[in-house]
């Protein structure tokens, strides 16, 4: 599956672009505040009707008040081909697959499949636990679209539970219900979680050593904010009757708190080399491949489920890698079969053999051409 | 404000209708003449005078008990509790039903400051007890908030109540199962009944 073609109007600060790419790399260059990241936000848009960093939908847009925003993106899938078309006016987002309207969830989720790899993300084992949360759960996303109404659930129920819980006075049969709620959407919640780490790590440690090319071990450890590790293989019935019980020990303090303390909103995980802890005793280096490691193997499961290769964006590679690790990503992304979007600033980062292989574009305040 | 503007503004307070949908709204008020707006504006002043809630199942009403609650051939020892009375006329047009009604006016929502003594529970316990009730139907929506005022409820009145029943939620009449999504399907799969 790749995106054969992308037009924006009044998109960012693209007026009007049109572009082809290739099926395999593409290579953006151009220097900072050209439009290079607003051209991935733009495909990621596409696949997730969500951008990686706008918090709101006007800020997509370029001029206000005029038309809105327009995507428009072919993309082809072995023989089938789509047609997606986004327009964004003010708060409001239409949607049109092959001329006609998705229900999403259904038709579109999953449909083009993107992985991300922002340059802060070297950074995501020793980042706070809220954004190693935000990865899962947007990895759980990738590998089955459905777990969005799962997530969404719980965040719903914890916030309502949070803000009862904040109440001078209330009932304790309306917390019950909401404690009730929390550990049932929980529990399956968790149980996917864990199902997916232990799928993860089965691939880990070979996409790390390619990557790094060392024979460390990788692996994620879950920790849950009630669960034992070795506690992490139970049912979900059985992290059910777990989660209750703990809720019910928490009870006073989650009052007092005025939170909810416990729960999958308040788990974390961390990265082992080995028994090393990554975030702690792990170099810089070993950090980025680690996230490379983490991307790629998040690309080999898709492929495992017979899905095809999902499309990778590498925004700003070149500032966070050296030029070994650099040259050995692209090696390793030269036998990827799926399509790559690199931006940098510093094209002499990447090797002429590559940009041969691929096609080159230069953005310049809002207008794409091609090298 | 000129009194055009005043009854844009008016109806823009209501639910669905933006300031255009206003301006065409009283645009279309103002080119019908003189005998719709009193109609209109007669109508408007009769709701409000006369519409009440009937004091037994919360549900809007002229007279008070309401006509089904004052209905002698409906059962009386069957309740289905409903979050507002859209709900009540949705259950009606099935002329199926044939218990009395119990409108909470919400759904438990801490968030929107709903709470036990915002709807209307501490009423429906009243009336179980003073009425001889066989059968509770919990017909809250099947969402968060309504999801948490059955399971609220039911927690409750399982004391009180021989039998407290939920609608069940699922495939559509008339769907198709490949076009359903997993989280319905999975509820209809657990709430499967022996056929």
């Amino acid at each position: 599956m790749y995106l054969k073609s992308l037009s924006l109007k009044n998109f960012r600060n693209y007026s009007r672009a049109e572009v082809d790419f290739h099926p395999h790399f593409n290579f953006i260059f151009g220097k900072n505040a050209q439009g290079k990241t607003n051209l991935l936000e733009a495909v990621y848009y596409l696949a997730h009707l969500k951008s990686f960093r706008a918090t709101h939908l006007n800020q997509l847009i370029g001029l206000p008040g005029a038309e809105g925003a327009q995507l428009l993106g072919k993309v082809e899938d072995r023989e089938a081909r789509h047609e997606i078309r986004l327009h964004l006016q003010g708060t409001k987002r239409e949607v049109w697959l092959n001329q006609k309207k998705p229900v999403l969830l259904k038709d579109f989720y999953g449909l083009v499949k993107v992985i991300l790899f922002e340059p802060w993300e070297v950074y995501l084992f020793r980042e706070n636990p809220s954004a190693r949360r935000r990865f899962l759960d947007r990895a759980l996303f990738l590998d089955d679209p459905s777990t969005l109404l799962l997530i969404r659930e719980y965040e719903k129920i914890v916030a309502q539970k949070n803000r009862l819980l904040k109440e001078p006075l209330f009932d304790e049969q309306e917390l019950w219900v909401w404690n009730e709620k929390q550990v049932a959407i929980g529990a399956r919640l968790l149980k996917r979680r864990l199902e997916w780490v232990l799928k993860i790590n089965e691939l880990l440690p070979a996409e790390y050593g390619r990557i790094s090319q060392t024979g460390e071990g990788m692996k994620i450890n879950y920790v849950s904010s009630f669960l034992a590790p070795e506690q992490h293989c139970l049912t979900e019935d059985e992290i059910r009757i777990c989660f209750t019980k703990s809720v019910q020990e928490k009870n006073m303090e989650e009052k007092r708190w005025g939170e909810s303390l416990i729960g999958p909103h308040r788990d974390d995980w961390r990265v082992f080399l080995d028994e090393r802890p990554l975030s702690v005793l792990g170099s810089q280096g070993e950090n980025r491949c680690g996230v490379i490691a983490l991307k790629s193997a998040q690309i080999c499961l898709l492929q495992k489920k017979g899905e095809g290769a999902p499309i990778f964006l590498l925004d700003d590679v070149g500032s966070e890698l050296d030029a070994t690790r650099s040259a050995a990503l692209f090696s390793y992304l030269k036998d990827t079969p799926g399509q790559v979007f690199v931006t940098t600033t510093e094209p002499s980062k990447i090797s002429t053999a590559y940009q041969n292989d691929g096609a080159s574009f230069l953005v310049e305040e809002g207008k794409i051409r091609v090298l | 404000m000129t009194p055009f503007d005043r009854l844009t503004h008016e109806l823009s307070k209501l639910p669905g209708i933006g300031q255009k949908s206003a301006l065409r709204l009283a645009l279309f008020i103002l080119r019908q003449g003189p005998e719709y707006s009193q109609a209109l504006s007669d109508s408007l002043l009769e709701l409000i005078a006369k519409v009440t809630f009937c004091s037994h199942c919360f549900h809007f009403t002229d007279r008070d008990p309401c006509a089904t609650c004052s209905d002698p051939t409906r059962d009386s020892r069957m309740i289905c509790v409903v979050e507002d009375s859209a709900d009540l006329m949705a259950l009606e047009r099935t002329h199926i039903y044939r218990g009395r009604y119990h409108v909470l006016q919400g759904a438990l929502s801490p968030l929107d400051g709903m709470g036990p003594d915002q709807i209307r529970c501490h009423e429906l316990i009243e009336r179980i007890k003073k009425e001889e009730i066989r059968e509770i139907i919990l017909a809250t929506n099947p969402n968060v908030t309504g999801d948490a005022t059955a399971l609220y409820l039911s927690k409750l009145l399982k004391p009180i109540v021989p039998k407290i029943t939920r609608l069940s939620s699922g495939i559509p009449v008339g769907g198709q199962i490949n076009y359903i999504d997993p989280m319905t399907l999975s509820k209809a799969l657990e709430t499967r009944r022996e056929y």
